[in-house]
């Protein structure tokens, strides 16, 4: 669970990027936030993941102060982040390396996550091999065996064409409904914002603008939400401009 | 299969030049049974020389460039110290420095090292740093999120992202210390394979021809080291 109180954050003393901020993230509640560029949701996101630490208020992590990166929290990149001179398997073992996990507990993980990703064909290749949907879905199975409690995602698929894209929703909802995850996911893309969120934030000027309720539509897909999806597609829209 | 094709290009244009200045250019063959008659009696220890020369410089340019590298590229306050003072010393022209080396020194085999070390260290410092500081931020994040200690810093992150520009600096590096190796060794006391080639060059043109060879052998087998190296460990690139 993530609680965001009173918040606060500028890169300089007297220009404030984030105003005040209240939200709670309940566990497994997966949320998207959505605004124009500049308004401040990278840099909400940056603090959420502890890689930004001097900001004013508090941001609570199960009941903990969040005063540095936790190996928990899993971030998702634009750009991956992915360690280049590693293989798959060494971008993954890297972090249960670290915690001392030993090499067949680390196998066993990497091969289930692997498949649950649909990319246990992989394994072996560096990323100079790999599309730019199989680098993000690698970025997620990173953050998947490390057993992390909350998903951050910065634009994953802004860099993405619109067929990997569509396939790489569809993988990441597939991992909202197999994996028990708090997510919070940063987009520009709206049709995006609506589709993998139970919650939608929308960001305006360094303030929380609004927080609409998306979960009956959230993974259903006959026809009837489909027509929903675009109307409410339509009304995020509205409420944007 | 390339290196069987580049050889033999060298080959024929050897051969081309050996023709077209028939008295002065004796032909590879000549070359390579002189190198076979004589390199036991006479280009052994001035090899030995060279070599110990030039694996001394380049060793103490790599462990201390790679070292001043990282800490630039990794600390502000490293990089603005140390910046001015590297961009000040590097230009200035390595052949004027023997002189002052010559000064400095009286072991002759440290003089000679110390100056293939100057040629060979700053690029490796500017090379290592300019290789850390393209390390996307985000890669830093994820290190920093799994608490890597400094020892996994260094060998998952730091040493694998600067491998591939230091052996590209390395192959650059190799020819500029080979010619500086030469020049060197023509100085003070003579030793090494550029006094044998320089004291050849009025007696003995074949023998002049055979210590160039083996000046060429050395930067090749160190050329071809350096690939399988990065073919081992740079397999990602």
């Amino acid at each position: 669970m993530i609680e965001i109180k009173n918040l606060s954050f500028g890169y300089k003393s007297n220009e404030l990027l984030l105003k005040n901020l209240n939200l709670i993230i309940s566990k497994e509640q997966k949320i998207s936030i959505i605004g124009r560029s500049g308004c401040g949701k990278t840099t909400l996101l940056m603090l959420l993941a502890g890689i930004i630490s001097d900001y004013e208020g508090r941001i609570i992590i199960n009941n903990e102060n969040l005063t540095e990166m936790r190996s928990e929290t899993g971030v998702v990149f634009q750009n991956g982040g992915l360690f280049p001179w590693k293989t798959v398997y060494g971008n993954l073992a890297l972090g249960l390396k670290a915690k001392k996990v030993d090499r067949i507990e680390i196998d066993r993980k990497i091969s289930r996550v692997l498949k649950d990703l649909g990319i246990d064909n992989l394994k072996n290749k560096y990323l100079k091999e790999l599309s730019g949907g199989q680098k993000q879905r690698v970025a997620i199975a990173r953050t998947l065996v490390l057993d992390s409690d909350i998903l951050l995602l910065d634009e994953p698929s802004a860099s993405l064409d619109a067929f990997t894209k569509d396939n790489f929703q569809n993988i990441l909802l597939k991992i909202y409904n197999k994996y028990q995850l708090c997510s919070v996911l940063v987009t520009h893309d709206i049709e995006e914002a609506v589709l993998l969120g139970q919650n939608i934030v929308v960001m305006k000027d360094g303030k929380l603008e609004k927080i609409i309720d998306n979960e009956e539509l959230f993974g259903k897909k006959d026809i009837k939400n489909q027509i929903s999806f675009y109307e409410r597609c339509i009304n995020l829209r509205k409420t944007l401009e | 299969m390339k290196h069987v094709l580049g050889i033999s290009i060298v080959l024929i244009m050897w051969i081309l030049f050996a023709y077209l200045f028939q008295n002065t250019i004796p032909l590879p063959n000549e070359v390579f049974l002189n190198f076979v008659k004589i390199f036991g009696k006479q280009l052994f220890t001035p090899t030995l020389q060279s070599i110990s020369l030039l694996f001394s410089g380049l060793f103490f340019s790599i462990i201390i460039g790679v070292h001043l590298g990282i800490y630039m590229g990794l600390s502000k306050r490293g990089n603005k110290l140390l910046d001015s003072v590297i961009y000040s010393i590097y230009p200035i022209p390595k052949s004027a420095l023997l002189q002052v080396l010559i000064i400095i020194f009286t072991s002759m085999f440290w003089m000679k090292s110390t100056l293939i070390f100057i040629i060979v260290v700053f690029p490796v410092i500017i090379t290592v740093k300019d290789a850390i500081r393209v390390i996307p931020k985000e890669v830093f994040y994820h290190a920093k999120s799994l608490s890597l200690n400094k020892k996994q810093m260094y060998k998952d992150l730091i040493i694998p992202a600067i491998l591939p520009n230091l052996f590209t600096t390395l192959r650059i590096s190799i020819g500029n210390s080979i010619a500086v190796l030469y020049l060197s060794e023509t100085r003070g006391i003579g030793s090494g394979l550029g006094y044998f080639i320089d004291s050849s060059v009025v007696s003995n043109n074949l023998n002049m021809f055979t210590g160039i060879f083996v000046l060429s052998l050395i930067g090749y087998i160190l050329f071809i080291l350096i690939d399988l190296i990065e073919y081992k460990f740079c397999k990602w690139v």
